[in-house]
Protein backbone atom coordinates (compact mmCIF):
# COMPACT_ATOMS: atom_id res chain seq x y z
CA UNK A 1 0.00 0.00 0.00
CA UNK A 2 2.80 2.38 0.97
CA UNK A 3 4.60 1.79 -2.32
CA UNK A 4 1.37 2.34 -4.23
CA UNK A 5 0.77 5.65 -2.50
CA UNK A 6 4.29 6.88 -3.31
CA UNK A 7 3.92 5.73 -6.90
CA UNK A 8 0.54 7.44 -7.27
CA UNK A 9 1.92 10.63 -5.78
CA UNK A 10 4.86 10.61 -8.19
CA UNK A 11 2.61 10.02 -11.20
CA UNK A 12 0.25 12.80 -10.15
CA UNK A 13 3.13 15.18 -9.53
CA UNK A 14 4.64 14.76 -12.97
CA UNK A 15 1.43 14.54 -14.97
CA UNK A 16 -0.61 17.60 -15.70
CA UNK A 17 0.26 19.79 -12.74
CA UNK A 18 1.98 22.99 -13.87
CA UNK A 19 1.49 22.31 -17.57
CA UNK A 20 1.45 25.55 -19.54
CA UNK A 21 -1.53 25.67 -21.88
CA UNK A 22 -0.37 25.09 -25.43
CA UNK A 23 -0.51 28.27 -27.43
CA UNK A 24 -1.41 28.37 -31.07
CA UNK A 25 1.10 30.01 -33.39
CA UNK A 26 0.61 33.76 -33.93
CA UNK A 27 -2.06 34.61 -36.47
CA UNK A 28 -1.09 36.60 -39.49
CA UNK A 29 -2.45 40.09 -38.95
CA UNK A 30 -4.04 42.43 -41.46
CA UNK A 31 -0.92 44.58 -41.28
CA UNK A 32 1.07 41.76 -42.85
CA UNK A 33 -1.31 41.61 -45.78
CA UNK A 34 -1.76 45.33 -46.45
CA UNK A 35 1.54 46.97 -47.23
CA UNK A 36 0.65 50.44 -48.45
CA UNK A 37 -1.78 52.25 -46.21
CA UNK A 38 -2.35 55.14 -43.81
CA UNK A 39 -4.06 55.18 -40.46
CA UNK A 40 -7.27 57.13 -39.83
CA UNK A 41 -6.75 60.32 -37.86
CA UNK A 42 -8.43 63.40 -36.48
CA UNK A 43 -7.77 66.94 -37.69
CA UNK A 44 -4.96 68.51 -35.67
CA UNK A 45 -3.76 65.12 -34.46
CA UNK A 46 -1.27 62.52 -35.68
CA UNK A 47 -1.47 59.67 -38.10
CA UNK A 48 0.97 57.15 -39.48
CA UNK A 49 1.51 55.79 -42.98
CA UNK A 50 3.25 52.67 -44.24
CA UNK A 51 4.58 51.52 -47.61
CA UNK A 52 7.15 49.40 -49.37
CA UNK A 53 9.51 50.81 -51.99
CA UNK A 54 12.03 48.85 -54.04
CA UNK A 55 15.04 50.79 -55.27
CA UNK A 56 15.05 50.18 -59.06
CA UNK A 57 18.46 51.79 -59.61
CA UNK A 58 21.75 49.97 -60.03
CA UNK A 59 23.25 51.96 -57.16
CA UNK A 60 22.27 52.90 -53.63
CA UNK A 61 19.84 55.74 -53.15
CA UNK A 62 18.99 57.80 -50.07
CA UNK A 63 15.57 58.90 -48.86
CA UNK A 64 16.14 62.41 -47.55
CA UNK A 65 12.66 63.80 -46.96
CA UNK A 66 8.97 63.07 -47.12
CA UNK A 67 6.04 65.38 -47.70
CA UNK A 68 2.28 65.04 -47.56
CA UNK A 69 -0.19 67.79 -48.43
CA UNK A 70 -2.62 66.37 -45.84
CA UNK A 71 -0.36 67.14 -42.86
CA UNK A 72 1.26 70.32 -41.57
CA UNK A 73 4.46 68.39 -40.93
CA UNK A 74 5.67 65.05 -42.26
CA UNK A 75 8.70 63.04 -41.18
CA UNK A 76 10.03 59.50 -41.23
CA UNK A 77 10.15 58.04 -37.71
CA UNK A 78 11.24 54.73 -36.28
CA UNK A 79 9.69 52.91 -33.34
CA UNK A 80 12.28 51.21 -31.17
CA UNK A 81 12.82 49.87 -27.67
CA UNK A 82 14.92 52.08 -25.41
CA UNK A 83 17.75 50.73 -23.24
CA UNK A 84 15.44 50.70 -20.23
CA UNK A 85 12.75 48.75 -22.05
CA UNK A 86 10.35 51.53 -23.02
CA UNK A 87 8.68 51.90 -26.41
CA UNK A 88 10.22 54.93 -28.06
CA UNK A 89 10.24 56.76 -31.35
CA UNK A 90 12.97 58.74 -33.12
CA UNK A 91 13.26 60.67 -36.35
CA UNK A 92 15.22 59.17 -39.23
CA UNK A 93 16.74 62.00 -41.22
CA UNK A 94 18.07 59.74 -43.97
CA UNK A 95 17.57 56.17 -45.05
CA UNK A 96 19.96 54.51 -47.48
CA UNK A 97 18.31 51.97 -49.81
CA UNK A 98 20.75 49.75 -51.66
CA UNK A 99 20.27 48.67 -55.25
CA UNK A 100 17.39 46.20 -55.55
CA UNK A 101 16.76 46.54 -51.81
CA UNK A 102 13.20 47.01 -50.61
CA UNK A 103 12.52 49.70 -48.04
CA UNK A 104 9.73 48.53 -45.76
CA UNK A 105 7.77 50.89 -43.55
CA UNK A 106 5.45 48.90 -41.30
CA UNK A 107 3.76 49.00 -37.90
CA UNK A 108 6.21 48.83 -35.01
CA UNK A 109 9.14 49.97 -37.18
CA UNK A 110 9.75 52.71 -39.71
CA UNK A 111 6.71 54.84 -40.47
CA UNK A 112 5.67 58.13 -41.98
CA UNK A 113 4.61 60.56 -39.25
CA UNK A 114 1.77 62.74 -40.39
CA UNK A 115 1.66 65.52 -37.80
CA UNK A 116 -1.08 68.09 -37.29
CA UNK A 117 -3.47 66.71 -39.88
CA UNK A 118 -5.21 69.38 -41.94
CA UNK A 119 -8.45 67.41 -41.91
CA UNK A 120 -9.85 64.13 -40.61
CA UNK A 121 -8.60 60.99 -42.35
CA UNK A 122 -11.31 58.36 -42.59
CA UNK A 123 -11.53 54.95 -44.15
CA UNK A 124 -11.83 55.19 -47.96
CA UNK A 125 -9.85 58.46 -48.01
CA UNK A 126 -6.32 58.38 -49.32
CA UNK A 127 -3.10 60.10 -48.35
CA UNK A 128 -0.65 61.44 -50.89
CA UNK A 129 2.98 61.09 -49.92
CA UNK A 130 5.98 62.42 -51.86
CA UNK A 131 9.30 60.74 -51.12
CA UNK A 132 12.44 62.66 -52.02
CA UNK A 133 15.43 60.51 -52.97
CA UNK A 134 18.88 61.87 -53.81
CA UNK A 135 19.03 59.95 -57.11
CA UNK A 136 15.51 58.84 -58.04
CA UNK A 137 14.12 62.29 -57.26
CA UNK A 138 10.51 62.55 -56.19
CA UNK A 139 8.47 59.37 -55.86
CA UNK A 140 4.75 59.93 -55.32
CA UNK A 141 2.56 57.40 -53.53
CA UNK A 142 -1.17 57.36 -52.88
CA UNK A 143 -1.93 55.39 -49.73
CA UNK A 144 -5.47 54.25 -48.91
CA UNK A 145 -6.68 55.01 -45.39
CA UNK A 146 -7.46 51.75 -43.66
CA UNK A 147 -8.83 51.03 -40.26
CA UNK A 148 -6.32 48.28 -39.90
CA UNK A 149 -7.89 46.23 -37.16
CA UNK B 1 -4.09 0.62 7.32
CA UNK B 2 -6.15 3.57 8.50
CA UNK B 3 -3.12 5.86 8.65
CA UNK B 4 -2.10 4.83 5.14
CA UNK B 5 -5.56 5.67 3.87
CA UNK B 6 -5.36 9.08 5.55
CA UNK B 7 -1.95 9.68 3.95
CA UNK B 8 -3.44 8.86 0.56
CA UNK B 9 -6.28 11.33 1.10
CA UNK B 10 -3.83 14.03 2.22
CA UNK B 11 -1.69 13.56 -0.89
CA UNK B 12 -4.73 13.82 -3.13
CA UNK B 13 -5.85 16.97 -1.29
CA UNK B 14 -2.40 18.60 -1.65
CA UNK B 15 -2.27 17.66 -5.33
CA UNK B 16 -5.64 19.11 -6.25
CA UNK B 17 -5.34 22.26 -4.16
CA UNK B 18 -1.90 23.06 -5.54
CA UNK B 19 -2.85 22.43 -9.15
CA UNK B 20 -6.13 24.32 -9.38
CA UNK B 21 -5.28 27.70 -7.95
CA UNK B 22 -5.74 29.52 -11.27
CA UNK B 23 -3.33 32.09 -12.64
CA UNK B 24 -0.85 33.73 -10.32
CA UNK B 25 -1.93 37.14 -9.02
CA UNK B 26 0.61 39.70 -10.22
CA UNK B 27 -0.87 42.74 -8.46
CA UNK B 28 -3.94 43.20 -6.31
CA UNK B 29 -5.69 46.44 -7.23
CA UNK B 30 -8.81 45.74 -5.18
CA UNK B 31 -7.68 48.13 -2.45
CA UNK B 32 -6.96 50.92 -4.96
CA UNK B 33 -9.46 53.47 -6.15
CA UNK B 34 -8.92 56.12 -8.82
CA UNK B 35 -11.41 58.77 -9.86
CA UNK B 36 -11.16 58.97 -13.62
CA UNK B 37 -13.29 60.20 -16.54
CA UNK B 38 -14.31 58.29 -19.64
CA UNK B 39 -14.48 59.60 -23.21
CA UNK B 40 -18.03 60.80 -22.61
CA UNK B 41 -17.00 62.94 -19.64
CA UNK B 42 -18.62 60.53 -17.18
CA UNK B 43 -16.99 59.90 -13.80
CA UNK B 44 -15.68 56.40 -13.30
CA UNK B 45 -13.93 54.80 -10.35
CA UNK B 46 -11.18 52.46 -11.48
CA UNK B 47 -11.07 49.57 -10.84
CA UNK B 48 -14.09 49.48 -8.47
CA UNK B 49 -16.70 50.11 -11.16
CA UNK B 50 -15.53 47.09 -13.10
CA UNK B 51 -15.51 44.55 -10.28
CA UNK B 52 -17.40 41.44 -11.32
CA UNK B 53 -15.96 41.60 -14.84
CA UNK B 54 -12.69 40.67 -16.41
CA UNK B 55 -10.97 43.87 -17.52
CA UNK B 56 -8.53 44.01 -20.42
CA UNK B 57 -6.54 47.24 -20.22
CA UNK B 58 -4.11 48.84 -22.65
CA UNK B 59 -2.05 51.95 -21.92
CA UNK B 60 -1.83 54.56 -24.65
CA UNK B 61 -1.50 58.20 -25.65
CA UNK B 62 -3.37 59.42 -28.69
CA UNK B 63 -0.50 61.41 -30.19
CA UNK B 64 1.37 58.15 -30.67
CA UNK B 65 0.90 57.13 -34.31
CA UNK B 66 2.47 53.68 -34.35
CA UNK B 67 2.80 51.63 -31.14
CA UNK B 68 -0.32 52.80 -29.28
CA UNK B 69 -2.71 52.13 -32.19
CA UNK B 70 -1.22 48.63 -32.30
CA UNK B 71 -2.09 48.23 -28.60
CA UNK B 72 -5.63 49.46 -29.28
CA UNK B 73 -5.96 47.16 -32.30
CA UNK B 74 -4.91 44.20 -30.18
CA UNK B 75 -7.61 45.02 -27.63
CA UNK B 76 -10.17 45.27 -30.45
CA UNK B 77 -9.10 41.91 -31.86
CA UNK B 78 -9.56 40.29 -28.45
CA UNK B 79 -12.99 41.92 -28.14
CA UNK B 80 -13.99 40.59 -31.55
CA UNK B 81 -12.80 37.09 -30.68
CA UNK B 82 -15.24 37.05 -27.79
CA UNK B 83 -17.98 38.82 -29.74
CA UNK B 84 -18.19 41.75 -27.29
CA UNK B 85 -19.02 39.71 -24.18
CA UNK B 86 -20.84 41.21 -21.20
CA UNK B 87 -18.35 39.86 -18.67
CA UNK B 88 -15.27 41.45 -20.22
CA UNK B 89 -14.64 45.19 -20.17
CA UNK B 90 -12.04 46.73 -22.47
CA UNK B 91 -10.19 49.90 -21.44
CA UNK B 92 -7.59 52.19 -22.92
CA UNK B 93 -6.05 54.40 -20.24
CA UNK B 94 -3.96 57.38 -21.29
CA UNK B 95 -0.70 58.33 -19.61
CA UNK B 96 -0.83 61.74 -21.33
CA UNK B 97 -3.76 63.46 -19.55
CA UNK B 98 -2.51 66.93 -20.48
CA UNK B 99 -3.49 66.37 -24.13
CA UNK B 100 -5.84 63.40 -23.90
CA UNK B 101 -9.00 65.11 -22.69
CA UNK B 102 -12.34 63.25 -22.79
CA UNK B 103 -13.12 64.97 -26.09
CA UNK B 104 -9.82 63.84 -27.64
CA UNK B 105 -10.43 60.31 -26.38
CA UNK B 106 -13.94 60.36 -27.82
CA UNK B 107 -12.51 61.27 -31.23
CA UNK B 108 -9.88 58.56 -30.84
CA UNK B 109 -12.54 55.99 -30.00
CA UNK B 110 -14.53 57.15 -33.03
CA UNK B 111 -11.62 56.23 -35.32
CA UNK B 112 -12.00 52.59 -34.38
CA UNK B 113 -15.84 52.29 -34.40
CA UNK B 114 -15.86 50.60 -31.00
CA UNK B 115 -18.64 49.00 -28.99
CA UNK B 116 -20.00 50.22 -25.66
CA UNK B 117 -17.90 47.91 -23.53
CA UNK B 118 -14.73 49.63 -24.73
CA UNK B 119 -13.91 52.84 -22.88
CA UNK B 120 -11.01 55.24 -22.81
CA UNK B 121 -10.10 56.81 -19.48
CA UNK B 122 -8.25 59.93 -18.41
CA UNK B 123 -7.99 62.00 -15.22
CA UNK B 124 -5.99 64.83 -13.71
CA UNK B 125 -2.22 64.45 -13.93
CA UNK B 126 -1.79 63.47 -10.27
CA UNK B 127 -4.38 60.70 -10.46
CA UNK B 128 -2.97 59.35 -13.71
CA UNK B 129 0.51 59.40 -12.24
CA UNK B 130 -0.65 57.42 -9.18
CA UNK B 131 -2.63 55.00 -11.34
CA UNK B 132 0.34 54.37 -13.65
CA UNK B 133 2.63 53.83 -10.65
CA UNK B 134 0.22 51.24 -9.25
CA UNK B 135 0.30 49.23 -12.49
CA UNK B 136 4.00 49.84 -13.14
CA UNK B 137 3.51 51.73 -16.38
CA UNK B 138 6.26 54.24 -17.05
CA UNK B 139 6.21 57.19 -19.44
CA UNK B 140 8.44 60.17 -20.05
CA UNK B 141 8.69 62.92 -22.65
CA UNK B 142 11.34 61.82 -25.13
CA UNK B 143 11.62 64.81 -27.43
CA UNK B 144 9.71 67.85 -28.62
CA UNK B 145 9.38 69.36 -32.04
CA UNK B 146 8.16 72.74 -33.20
CA UNK B 147 5.47 72.44 -35.83
CA UNK B 148 5.08 74.74 -38.81
CA UNK B 149 2.44 76.67 -36.86
CA UNK B 150 5.06 77.29 -34.13
CA UNK B 151 3.30 75.01 -31.67
CA UNK B 152 5.40 72.56 -29.74
CA UNK B 153 4.52 68.90 -29.88
CA UNK B 154 6.10 66.31 -27.62
CA UNK B 155 6.51 62.56 -27.94
CA UNK B 156 6.83 60.01 -25.19
CA UNK B 157 8.76 56.88 -24.36
CA UNK B 158 6.45 54.53 -22.53
CA UNK B 159 5.77 51.04 -21.30
CA UNK B 160 4.16 48.88 -23.95
CA UNK B 161 1.60 46.95 -21.95
CA UNK B 162 -1.74 45.17 -21.90
CA UNK B 163 -2.95 43.61 -18.68
CA UNK B 164 -5.94 41.54 -17.59
CA UNK B 165 -7.73 42.00 -14.27
CA UNK B 166 -9.89 39.26 -12.84
CA UNK B 167 -13.35 39.84 -11.40
CA UNK B 168 -11.80 40.86 -8.07
CA UNK B 169 -9.64 43.58 -9.64
CA UNK B 170 -6.46 41.55 -9.41
CA UNK B 171 -3.92 41.69 -12.24
CA UNK B 172 -3.58 38.13 -13.47
CA UNK B 173 -1.93 38.55 -16.89
CA UNK B 174 0.46 41.06 -18.40
CA UNK B 175 1.65 41.21 -22.00
CA UNK B 176 3.74 43.34 -24.32
CA UNK B 177 0.92 45.52 -25.61
CA UNK B 178 1.84 45.92 -29.26
CA UNK B 179 3.77 42.76 -29.98
CA UNK B 180 1.90 39.96 -28.22
CA UNK B 181 -0.02 37.66 -30.59
CA UNK B 182 -3.69 38.24 -29.84
CA UNK B 183 -4.47 34.54 -29.55
CA UNK B 184 -2.21 34.33 -26.48
CA UNK B 185 -4.48 36.81 -24.68
CA UNK B 186 -7.60 35.10 -25.99
CA UNK B 187 -6.46 31.68 -24.79
CA UNK B 188 -5.58 33.01 -21.33
CA UNK B 189 -9.00 34.64 -21.04
CA UNK B 190 -10.74 31.48 -22.20
CA UNK B 191 -8.87 29.52 -19.55
CA UNK B 192 -9.91 31.75 -16.65
CA UNK B 193 -13.52 32.15 -17.87
CA UNK B 194 -14.11 28.38 -17.83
Amino acid sequence: MKTSVVLLFTILLFSGCGDEPKKNPPQKSESDKIKNWARPGVQGQMSGAYFVYKNPLSSADTLISVYSPQAMMTQIHESYTTEDGLAGMREKKEIVVHSDETLVLKQGGLHVMLMNLKKDLSENDSVEVALEFTKAGTVKLKLPVKNNK
Amino acid sequence: MKSQFLSFICILFIFFTSCNTGPKVIDDLSDKSFNVINQNGESVTFPDDYQGKYVVVGFIYTNCPDICPLVTQNLIKVQKEFNSPDDIQFLGITFDPKRDTPEVLKNYKGLFNLDDNFDFLTADSTTISELMDSVRVRSQVSFTQVREDDKEVYFMNHSDKIMVLDKKSRVIFEYGGSMTPVNYIVEDLKTVRK
